[in-house]
């Protein structure tokens, strides 16, 4: 997945566009900021290796308790 | 009492002349309504008042008064709710242009619990649009009864106004980063999360089906405790009482601190903290690791939930959304899918800490926000909303029961919020401590009524 830092309109416009929705390039513009940190966040998480963590479920139903 | 004082009574206290005769609730309906009729034009805590259907509740709790037919501690008590729960022959609005003229056909399940056990509907609160933008201004935004210049919170800020201004006994709110907990404290009220799941949320519009939670808001923890039961089709009842000598404190070292905390707020907190020690309370600091990755988890996992839910609208009507939550919904559909798995990924590693903390002490402890009421809401995008929500958005992930109740006021007499969180399921044991908490603090509970 692109980088926070590489992050630039066009790439926003087209991850949108294959949602459904077209931004005109100016509506682009005023999320880069955003989404630049919420990449930037999940880079931190992606580096907690969670791999195997599941992603559905009540959230203290994990199986999983390690701090590893 | 006097009409006002008892506007501003306990359900207790209600409830208990109900049952002597003292007292009707047609009688505190229409004192309900007509406080409402002059409040409500300053406060904005109203988008829709119910008054025909309010009265004609309260006539039918009046005759079963009568005739000794009464059901629980809420019969014919006037409750209020956020207007994006379901009532079926009542508009509900998200606080949107888009559902304006949304008139359901059914109550959502609460509604029809709340009714179940005799509540008074008197109208339906103002928002923030479908609780996540800012104020819509077709209807503007709810001010707070303790300065009419400055914002009662977001989003169920409608609900909060209301309770703090002895508009209703107790309302319903939604909470899905802290829109409970915030507005409580910003206006001086209990507010309670509770443990995900607890409360059914069909017939509540959506904003983020992992992190949505509906929940109490009143003037006390016992009354929240009422309404809560209620909301649950259980019979309201009297909380436990609760010896503080006993109970262990967890002060969550990364939430009593931040460069966003104003010094009225930590010094309020650390105030209640000595309070507690004084009866007898146990304290030690606690850290939960990568905490700091919560706010953007948060984001990531709200974002992309409420763009699928408004992805019609988004390309049907995009005009008609406030500009910024139109802004805040597109940013959901730039989102790369795996981060939001990530986000939730995060939840479950978030919780495990968390649950690791709560082997050590009964309860973790941390101002509810790091500031007093603002002149506006924060936009959820940006370092304000995420300032703001920090406190309360990691119990919206972890799915835990997290209670704001009030513990002081700055210089300028504006409400401050204390936090509590527990176990999943330790909702009532929460409010219970938080009564404790209120009995401690006597010149507080004097300023509320």
């Amino acid at each position: 997945m692109r980088a926070a830092a590489d992050l630039d309109i066009e790439f926003i416009r087209q991850i949108a566009q294959a949602n459904g929705v077209d931004l005109a390039p100016e509506r682009a513009a005023v999320l880069l900021p955003a989404l630049r940190e919420l990449l930037a966040v999940d880079t931190k998480v992606a580096a907690l290796g969670l791999d195997r963590l599941p992603a559905v479920g009540l959230p203290w139903d994990t199986g999983v308790v390690s701090n590893e | 009492m006097n009409e006002t004082e008892l506007l501003f009574a306990s359900i207790d206290q209600i409830a208990t002349r109900y049952r002597a005769g003292t007292l009707s609730p047609v009688e505190v309906t229409e004192w309900t309504l007509a406080r409402i009729a002059t409040l409500n034009p300053t406060l904005n805590a109203f988008i829709t008042v119910t008054a025909e259907s309010a009265m004609a509740s309260a006539r039918e709790a009046e005759q079963a008064f009568r005739t000794g037919h009464t059901r629980g501690r809420l019969h014919g008590i006037p409750v209020a709710l956020k207007d994006l729960v379901d009532t079926a022959g009542i508009r509900t609005t998200a606080g949107s242009r888009i559902l304006a003229k949304h008139i359901p056909t059914t109550d959502a399940d609460i509604v029809r619990y709340l009714k179940m056990e005799g509540a008074v509907v008197v109208g339906k609160t103002n928002l923030l649009e479908f609780a996540y933008g800012i104020v819509h201004p077709d209807y503007g935004p709810t001010w707070n009864p303790w300065d009419h210049t400055r914002t009662a919170g977001g989003s169920s800020g409608g609900s909060a106004a209301a309770v703090a201004a002895g508009l209703c006994y107790a309302a319903v709110g939604t909470d899905t980063g802290g829109s409970i907990r915030i507005p409580a404290a910003y206006c001086g009220v209990v507010g309670l999360k509770p443990t995900y799941g607890l409360v059914s949320l069909a017939g509540v519009f959506p904003l983020s089906w992992s992190l949505d939670h509906a929940g109490p808001l009143a003037r006390n923890c016992q009354d929240a405790a009422y309404l809560l039961s209620a909301m649950r089709m259980r019979p309201p009842a009297p909380l436990a009482a609760v010896d503080l000598a006993g109970v262990r404190f967890g002060i969550l070292a990364e939430h009593f601190e931040g460069a966003e905390m104003q010094p009225a707020v930590q010094a309020a907190f650390v105030e209640i903290c000595v309070q507690l020690r004084a009866a007898g309370a146990s304290f030690r600091m606690v850290s939960i690791p990568n905490l700091a990755l919560a706010d953007g988890a948060l984001l990531s996992v709200i974002a992309p939930e409420a763009s699928a839910i408004h992805a019609r609208w988004l390309n049907e009507r995009p005009d008609d959304y406030a500009p910024f939550t139109r802004q805040q919904i597109e940013l959901g559909f730039a989102l790369p899918a795996v981060v939001h798995v990530r986000a939730q990924q995060y939840r479950r590693y978030l919780t495990a800490q968390f649950l690791q903390a709560l082997d050590r002490v009964d309860v973790l402890l941390s101002p509810t926000a790091p500031w007093v009421a603002p002149h506006e809401d924060p936009a959820v995008v940006g370092d304000e909303g995420a300032a703001e929500a920090r406190r309360t958005g990691p119990y919206n992930l972890t799915g835990l029961p997290a209670l704001s109740l009030n513990c002081g006021f700055d210089a300028a007499g504006l409400p401050i919020g204390l936090q509590l969180a527990g176990r999943p399921y330790a909702d009532e044991q929460l409010l219970a401590i938080g009564a404790a908490i209120e009995k401690l603090q006597p010149a507080l509970a004097a300023i509320h009524s």
